[in-house]
C-alpha cells in the first residue's frame, strides 16, 4: 500500500500540497489586512441571538468582546504554544496572530444584556432579544 | 474555460474541486465513504527526537477524533457536528467529516503517539526512531 508509485498516495500528497498552497494564500491575505477573521455562525432563538466563533488556540486573556448599539465586536490573538516555538516548522497552515470580527445585529437585539463563554476554542456570545420585538402598535385616529 | 479573466485563487479552488471529483471517481470502489467535507488547518513542527502536529479542531471532543500512525504516515480523522438550535442567519463554521494524512521523512514509533486536545487544538506528538547518524570515515590502509 505504501509503494512510491501508489496513485492514491500520490493524489493524497498532491491534495495536501494544494491545501498548503491555499493556506499560504490565506496567510498572505491576512498579512495584508493585518488581522484575520474567524468563521462565525449566527442563529436566533425566541429570546436571544447566538454568535459562535471558532478561535482555536486563543487563550481567554487574549480575547476581548464588546457590544454597543447593536454591534458586537470580538478581538483577539492566537499565538503558537511556547514549548514548540523552537522547533522547525515543516508545515504552517494555521492562521496565527491578531484577529477581529464584528457583526451588526437586528434592531431587537439588546446589547446591554449579553453573556460570553469560551470552551474548547469556541467562543459563544449570547445577546438577548427584546420581548415583543420592540414593536409598538400606533393607534390611528379617525 | 468559463472565465475570461483568471483569478489564481479561483483556479486553485477549481483545481481542488476537480481533484476531489477525480479521487471520488477513481477510487469509488475502494473508498465507498464520502469525500472529506472540510480540511482543518495543520501545523507540523519537528525536533530532533519528536514530531509535533497541531490540528485546529474547535468544539470537538477526544472521542470525535482518531489518530493513526503507520509506516511513517500519520492520519487524523474525525467528524465535527454542527450546532443546531434556532434559525441560522450565518453558518461559516465548517462541519462534517475530515481526514488528513501526512507522510513524514523519518521513521516514527507508532507506540509513542500521544494526542491531547486543548483550547480546540489537537496536539499529536510522535517520537522519531531514526536519528541522524554520523558515518565514520576511516582511512584506507591499502598497500598499493
Amino acid at each position: 500500500m505504501n509503494r512510491p508509485t501508489d496513485p492514491l498516495r500520490q493524489m493524497q500528497e498532491l491534495t495536501e500540497r494544494l491545501r498548503e498552497a491555499m493556506a499560504l494564500q490565506r496567510h498572505r491575505r491576512a498579512a495584508s489586512a493585518r488581522t484575520w477573521q474567524p468563521p462565525m455562525d449566527l442563529s436566533a432563538t425566541e429570546d436571544a441571538y447566538v454568535i459562535v466563533l471558532d478561535v482555536p488556540g486563543a487563550a481567554r486573556e487574549d480575547l476581548e468582546a464588546t457590544a454597543e448599539e447593536g454591534i458586537v465586536r470580538v478581538r483577539g490573538e492566537v499565538n503558537p504554544p511556547e514549548d514548540v516555538r523552537h522547533l522547525q516548522r515543516l508545515r504552517g497552515e494555521r492562521t496565527l496572530g491578531r484577529f477581529s470580527r464584528s457583526i451588526r445585529l437586528p434592531s431587537d437585539a439588546d446589547t446591554t444584556n449579553t453573556s460570553a463563554a469560551l470552551a474548547d476554542g469556541v467562543l459563544t456570545i449570547t445577546v438577548a432579544r427584546r420581548s415583543g420585538s420592540g414593536r409598538i402598535t400606533i393607534d390611528i385616529e379617525e | 474555460m468559463r472565465k475570461t479573466l483568471t483569478d489564481p485563487i479561483e483556479d486553485f479552488f477549481e483545481l481542488r474541486d476537480r481533484l476531489y471529483r477525480l479521487l471520488d471517481e477513481s477510487f469509488e470502489s475502494e473508498q465507498p465513504e464520502t469525500a472529506p467535507s472540510f480540511s482543518p488547518p495543520v501545523d507540523i513542527l519537528a525536533g530532533d527526537e519528536q514530531v509535533v502536529m497541531l490540528v485546529e479542531l474547535p468544539g470537538m471532543s477526544r472521542e470525535d477524533v482518531s489518530v493513526e500512525v503507520e509506516n511513517g504516515t500519520v492520519t487524523i480523522r474525525g467528524t465535527r457536528e454542527g450546532n443546531g438550535d434556532g434559525e441560522h442567519y450565518l453558518r461559516e463554521r465548517p462541519t462534517g467529516e475530515f481526514s488528513r494524512s501526512f507522510s513524514l521523512a523519518w521513521e516514527l514509533d507508532p507506540d509513542s503517539v500521544s494526542a491531547k486536545l486543548e483550547e480546540g487544538v489537537l496536539r499529536v506528538t510522535v517520537a522519531r526512531t531514526e536519528r541522524e547518524r554520523t558515518i565514520e570515515v576511516t582511512e584506507a590502509t591499502g598497500d598499493e
